[in-house]
């Protein structure tokens, strides 16, 4: 439990690195309040992906965010050269082009995870079988070669022989 | 005694056997004998004799070893018998080659010895083939009566050529042991020229001796348990002959053996042989010194040439037998002889016990038989007595000890044993052929009556430290209860002349290791021969007979473990055969092969198992049993192959675990790789993203840049 609070308690505070991070941020942002405008609106799907992923490192939400973040640079380039002015930035943002292609591109991202995950699953699973019946080859040729004695379930003797009555046994069974 | 069996019939058996003629089964057309009878039950022997098993020779039988009609061809004599031995009665092989080297026309010549395959009994026997040169026996009975031949006749037709058959003898170290009228014959002469003395290897020395031959105190032991003797007792019983040759009438008719052997205590033999008859002159002088009962002053041979040659020697003093000067009561009887009365406390033990314990016999000795030696013996052979306690056999060994302290010179007497020290081999061996007691022996030997025997002693006992040391060896083989020792050691250890008793050959007349692999060779041939190759007797005959064969297995011998009992054995055939550099054994390499079944489960590799087994097979007709061996004697081999099947139960182990890990991912089929997926997921959208961000950065701001 004390470990459980602990750990809450450092997500809550940033730290003296995360601090001087978010000042430069704060401050990046209002330098490039145009650009900075673009990417609120434009990642708010990553947000939501970040919010709902449970995935160990939130794969997903990276999956989505390059994505994402990939269907916002042309307009962030595109107000950056119209010189970089907060109007320009929210005109961008009011016409439908802009969200539909920026979204689109986050969906493009899910997809991908979609799809890779699946694939890259059932390859992983059917691997797996394959190993499995490998060693169960081998174990088989191992016995043959070698006869119970080598799967270590019956008692040995010191020369690493079965004792008469657990081979017997070993027989029957 | 463990699983020790017995081989041969008991004498009945074994007699009617040697009686039974040989089967009719294509005999050849039979050749006439000298009398005109058919000669039936041909049996080749040594390639150029024939053995007639269907014309016996009783005249020349020796109690039960039986005489038979034998016949040589080419360069060997055409009149022969044959000497079939009984088993239980050990036959002097030994002696054979001493014998066969003395030329003599007054000794039956040996022609020829060994190992026959007498059909009749179904088995091998030893036999010795004699040359026919003797005629009839000088008398069938000899033990009572006399012959009444004169002094001169007897000089130059027996003295003489006797004379010189015992110089032959003790040139070639041979104790005749079989000196008797019976056993001597006219060699088919009318007139007796020249007498010539029978045989006396085919059974145990003085063994077919009747008392009457015997010395006093070798007269007092079994038959069978007489011990080698010496040429003092031949000499004995050439008086004895010659007494009964010369004398006209028998004092002793009538007697029993013990009214015998009690007579020449009281009297001295001379007078029991020749009490009625006055001999004069010079035989009466040989007579006197060959019929000493001292054997200190009997005649030696060296004496009774001097006396043939004609000189005088001064007649010696005769030593008594001490004798008490008042009797003891024992079992109603009196006695003032020690001798007699240890012969009787040797057969009634129980009621000997009060006698001995009250004081009543160590005050006879030190008072009316005056003895001070005999007393220290008496006390010291209580002392002894007492040792082993007084419970179970004490009434036994005590009667033993007592007997030895009262007739030091006599047998030793213990239950049914009554033998000399030396003659316990050959009785052991025909208690056990015989199936009598061998508990009795067993218990002899652990009492170690032989110090008290020898320190008892008054005169030097011929090497002393051999005798003890075969006793002490015999007390060593029954502590060791496995494989190579028991009784059946002690059998071939005390009786060096006997062949293997082992039921597994019955059949064969083994007596060397080597005869043993021929043996061995022809139980082969059989569908029904035992699974192994050995048992108790084959090891303690092995290792009596050459111990290198058979020692350095011996542990391996009586392991628990059927493949290394198994092994040893191989091994020890091998090393026969490797020692004795002989011809191959393809049966023998057979049967082993047969037999090696466990030894190739030694082998933890089955493939391995398999190509040894194919080697061992190939090399099954070479019949060389070494190179059979060879293939599992390497130990690189069983360390390589134990050494693979601890890495390969390592394996089996480490493969064992990845299927539990494997399985415990397979149970949540649905989660199987979804990880990895995104994650490749992530890394295909951010190199995907990548492009597109440097695509959309060099159409901004590259050459003929197109607006968004």
């Amino acid at each position: 439990m004390a470990t459980h609070a602990k750990k809450r308690k450092k997500r809550a505070s940033f730290g003296w690195k995360g601090q001087i991070f978010l000042i430069c941020a704060m401050l990046t942002c209002i330098m490039f309040a145009s650009i900075s405008v673009i990417m609120v609106v434009g990642m708010i799907p990553t947000l939501v992906a970040a919010i709902v992923d449970r995935s160990e490192g939130r794969t997903r939400a990276m999956t989505i965010g390059a994505m994402n973040f990939a269907g916002c640079v042309p307009f962030m380039l595109e107000i950056f050269k119209k010189g970089n002015s907060l109007e320009t930035s929210i005109a961008y943002m009011l016409e439908p082009r802009t969200i539909v292609v920026i979204y689109f591109a986050a969906a493009m991202g899910y997809l991908i995870d979609w799809a890779m995950t699946g694939i890259v699953s059932s390859v992983l699973v059917q691997k797996t079988k394959n190993r499995l019946r490998d060693i169960q080859k081998d174990q088989k040729e191992l016995t043959e070669r070698w006869g119970m004695e080598v799967t270590g379930t019956i008692p040995l003797d010191e020369f690493g022989f079965p004792m008469e009555s657990s081979l017997q046994k070993a027989e029957e069974s | 005694m463990s699983d020790v069996t017995v081989q041969n019939e008991p004498v009945k058996q074994a007699e009617s056997a040697a009686n039974t003629p040989a089967p009719a089964a294509a005999p050849p057309p039979a050749p006439a004998s000298a009398k005109g009878m058919p000669l039936t039950g041909e049996i080749v022997f040594n390639e150029n004799i024939t053995v007639y098993s269907g014309n016996r020779l009783p005249q020349y039988d020796k109690g039960p070893v039986k005489a038979y009609t034998a016949r040589g061809t080419d360069k060997v004599s055409k009149h022969l018998f044959a000497m079939v031995c009984e088993d239980h009665l050990t036959p002097r092989s030994f002696k054979a080659p001493n014998y066969f080297a003395i030329l003599n026309p007054s000794l039956v010549r040996l022609v020829a010895s060994g190992v026959i395959d007498w059909t009749p009994a179904g088995k091998e026997k030893y036999c010795f083939i004699f040359e026919n040169t003797l005629g009839n026996s000088l008398m069938k009975d000899d033990t009572k009566g006399g012959l009444g031949m004169k002094p001169d006749l007897v000089l130059n037709s027996v003295i003489r050529p006797m004379v010189n058959v015992l110089m032959d003898m003790r040139d070639k170290d041979i104790i005749h042991g079989n000196i008797r009228v019976s056993n001597m014959f006219d060699g088919g002469t009318r007139a007796l020229e020249r007498v010539v003395l029978g045989e006396c290897l085919a059974t145990p020395v003085s063994y077919l001796q009747p008392v009457l031959y015997e010395t006093i105190d070798r007269a007092l032991c079994s038959s069978i348990g007489r011990g080698p003797g010496t040429q003092h007792d031949d000499l004995y019983a050439l008086g004895i002959s010659l007494a009964v040759m010369m004398r006209h009438s028998d004092p002793a008719e009538g007697w029993s053996d013990e009214e015998i052997i009690q007579h020449k205590m009281e009297e001295g033999t001379y007078s029991v042989m020749l009490g009625r008859d006055r001999l004069t002159g010079a035989i009466l002088e040989l007579m006197r010194g060959l019929l000493y009962d001292d054997e200190n002053q009997r005649w030696t041979l060296d004496e009774v040439i001097i006396w043939l040659d004609g000189r005088r020697l001064s007649p010696k003093q005769t030593a008594r037998r001490s004798k008490a000067n008042r009797p003891v009561t024992f079992m109603n009887e009196k006695y003032i002889r020690p001798e007699l009365l240890a012969r009787e406390i040797a057969k009634n033990p129980a009621e000997a016990r009060p006698l001995i314990e009250e004081g009543e016999l160590e005050q006879w000795l030190s008072r009316a038989l005056e003895d001070k030696v005999a007393t220290a013996r008496f006390e010291k052979a209580l002392k002894l007595a007492d040792e082993g306690g007084k419970g179970g056999d004490f009434p036994d060994r005590l009667a033993t000890r007592t007997a030895i302290a009262l007739h030091p010179e006599g047998p030793m007497r213990y239950k049914n044993i009554n033998v000399m020290p030396e003659g316990i081999g050959p009785a052991l061996t025909e208690s056990f052929i015989m199936k009598r007691d061998l508990q009795s022996y067993h218990d002899f030997f652990m009492n170690y009556f032989i110090t008290q025997w020898v320190d008892s002693q008054t005169s030097t006992v011929p090497d002393v430290s051999n005798l003890v040391g075969r006793y002490d060896g015999a007390r060593a083989h029954l502590r060791q209860k496995g494989l190579g020792g028991g009784l059946e050691k002690c059998i071939y250890a005390m009786n060096s002349e006997v062949h293997c008793l082992s039921e597994k050959i019955a059949k064969f007349h083994v007596r060397k290791p080597e005869d043993l692999m021929h043996a061995l060779e022809k139980l082969s041939q059989s569908s029904s021969h035992p699974a192994m190759f050995f048992d108790r007797h084959i090891v303690a005959f092995l290792s009596v007979k050459d111990r290198k064969n058979i020692d350095p297995y011996m542990h391996d011998m009586n392991a628990p473990e059927g493949y290394r009992r198994i092994l040893a054995e191989a091994k020890t055939l091998a090393t026969i055969q490797k020692r004795s550099q002989m011809e191959k054994f393809p049966g023998i390499a057979k049967w082993m092969i047969e037999s090696l079944a466990p030894v190739y489960e030694r082998f933890h590799d089955r493939e391995l198992r398999a190509d040894i087994k194919r080697n061992a097979e190939r090399l099954a007709d070479s019949g060389d049993l070494p190179k059979i061996v060879q293939l599992f004697d390497d130990p690189v081999v069983y360390q390589s192959d134990n050494l693979e099947f601890r890495r390969s139960m390592r394996r089996y182990h480490d493969l064992e675990q990845e299927t539990i890990e494997i399985e415990a991912e397979l149970r949540d089929e649905a989660t199987l790789g979804k990880e990895t997926g995104r994650q490749a997921a992530a890394l295909v959208s951010g190199i995907l993203a990548g492009i597109i961000i440097m695509t959309a950065v060099f159409s901004a701001f590259g050459k003929g840049a197109v607006p968004f």
